[in-house]
């Protein structure tokens, strides 16, 4: 039992060992969580309740008893200064903060020691913490559509004046819709970040009703208001984002670029198919080169002597059909037209490229190279290479009994194939 | 009990405690837990929030060699306090009607 009955002189150096054990806790508890002021003020009080108290007579176990933990007056104290932080600026790391400080001092108050913040609590923490994601995800979403607008630019035909503008329109439709609704989804984590102060706020009352902290301030911290101009930033920017996202549309809808490319990308279908039928004299082609996105291919037998061409390409790519020396290119690249989805607008089954051999003609070479689909090879060459990465290959096994080396489909299937009789 | 209302309750308490006569943190909790029990460590955020709202004012008195901090209420506190007098004889009203209507029909 330690002395009580203190002599004032002696009073400045805290004789007894319990109080002064306890005040070294509350200093440790206090260290970094508060400001050094404050701290040194909370401690202040404390220290001379302490003396007052053995002074008047009590006994040090009876006041320790009658104050309870330093620990627990700290984790109090500084988990409803960070709800209170967290209310007043709301963010995702004042949320994460609020919820960590609040679960200790809730697990200090609670007899079993555990952390509980309460399914009320950890529900709209999590739903918040996923709205900032989101949020931040969209913010990214944006500087990446304009990124990627500017990055394209130099790519596209100078004289393709529509299709700079309608490119504009598209970061201008993009880059404000993505930044708008991660403003949205941000705010929407703000509202739900208060909604989890109110539940921390309950659960701290439920975990320790009678607790008080060290904590000054009054009630729940009013909504920051924004001053006049953050108010008036605010309001340009709703009304510059609401500007921008009428006028890259304005822009996408008035050029040949059409606001409804953006649907390709959901729908996978061409708006127009550019039709392209060509036929040349079968003397003057040794070989064929196909390289193709992802039009459906097939390359069979025809009558007559020509070898003909037909394909259905789609606006977004340019189709391109040229002999020279012998060798027939045909090809599908993009034209620019897709800037931002020209590796996701996927025509697959949609446009196809048909090649007629005439019958008993053999190539010295046909080599296809294509994305995507299927390739279908129904005529005989000497050499034969087939390269697809999603699709299917046929081979017509008359011609091909076994599959040469240069036939290979990255994941599909490559067979050898008999028509019935 | 509402937080809100026990908060503000709790200033009222320290303030009346102070009206009759100026006491340092130790005296007062003496004081108030004569008449309510509360928790010792309610008692400081209460009056470091009365200090900051100019509803007390501290003053330093040397004590066996050390400084003691006093609390005296401020004409803004004294208001203040007869403010929350009015709310609390609203209250009380409340209270009295639905004891009544408790006790009359239990």
């Amino acid at each position: 039992m330690a002395e009580y009955g203190t002599p004032p002189e002696a009073a400045k150096g805290l004789p007894d060992p319990e109080a002064a054990s306890w005040l070294d806790a509350l200093r440790t508890a206090l260290a970094g969580g508060l400001p050094t002021e404050t701290a040194a003020e909370v401690v202040g009080f404390y220290e001379e309740y302490w003396l007052d108290a053995l002074e008047s007579g009590r006994t040090a176990d009876e006041v320790a008893a009658r104050l309870g933990s330093p620990e627990r007056i700290v984790a109090q104290t500084l988990s409803e200064r960070s709800i209170r932080a967290a209310e007043a600026k709301p963010g995702p790391l004042a949320l994460v903060a609020a919820a960590r400080r609040t679960a200790k001092a809730n697990a200090i108050a609670s007899a079993a020691g555990r952390a509980a913040l309460g399914t009320a609590a950890v529900l709209p923490l999590l739903a918040g913490l996923a709205m900032y994601l989101v949020a931040i995800a969209l913010l990214f979403g944006a500087a990446a559509a304009v990124a990627l607008t500017i990055l394209e630019s130099p790519l596209v035909p100078i004289s393709a004046s529509d299709v700079r503008i309608g490119l504009a329109g598209l970061a201008l439709f993009f880059g404000s819709a993505l930044l708008g609704s991660g403003w949205l989804a941000w705010k929407g984590g703000n509202g739900l970040t208060r909604l989890t102060m109110r539940m921390l706020r309950r659960s701290l009352r439920k975990a320790a009703p009678d607790a008080a902290s060290a904590d000054t301030a009054s009630g729940t911290a009013g909504r920051r208001r924004a001053g006049g101009v953050g108010r008036i930033l605010r309001k340009g920017l709703a009304i510059g984002l609401m500007l921008a996202f009428g006028g890259g549309a304005a822009m996408l809808a008035a050029t040949d670029l059409g606001i409804e490319y953006l649907s390709v990308w959901l729908s996978r279908t061409p708006k127009h198919v550019v039709a392209t039928d060509k036929a040349f004299a079968a003397d003057g082609v040794t070989g064929i080169r196909i390289d193709a996105q992802y039009s459906r291919i097939t390359i069979g037998t025809v009558p007559g002597d020509e070898v003909t061409v037909t394909m259905g390409t789609p606006d977004w790519m340019a189709p391109t059909c040229t002999l020279a020396d012998g060798l027939l290119t045909v090809a599908e690249t993009p034209n620019g037209r897709l800037p931002f989805f020209r590796f996701v607008a996927i025509h697959e089954g949609v446009t196809e490229i048909r090649i007629g051999v005439p019958e008993g003609k053999a190539l010295d070479l046909l080599d296809v190279l294509s994305t995507g689909s299927y390739v279908s090879v129904g005529v005989p060459a000497a050499t034969l290479s087939v390269h697809t990465t999603t699709g299917a290959i046929d081979l017509l096994a008359r011609y091909y009994p076994t599959i040469p080396d240069g036939v290979h489909s990255s994941s599909g299937r490559v067979d050898l194939w008999t028509p019935l009789e | 009990m509402d937080a809100q209302l026990k908060k503000g309750l709790l200033d009222s308490l320290v303030l009346a405690a102070l009206l009759e006569e100026d006491g340092y943190g130790y005296s007062l909790s003496e004081r108030i837990g004569q008449v309510v029990s509360i928790a010792e460590t309610a008692l400081y955020p209460v009056l470091r929030r009365l200090e900051e709202q100019g509803s007390l004012s501290t003053y330093a008195v040397e004590h066996g060699g050390r400084l003691r901090k006093y609390y005296r209420i401020t004409p803004e506190g004294r208001a203040r306090l007869l403010e929350g007098a009015d709310e609390l004889r609203e209250l009380r009203k409340l209270i009295d009607g639905i004891l009544e209507e408790v006790e009359g029909n239990g």
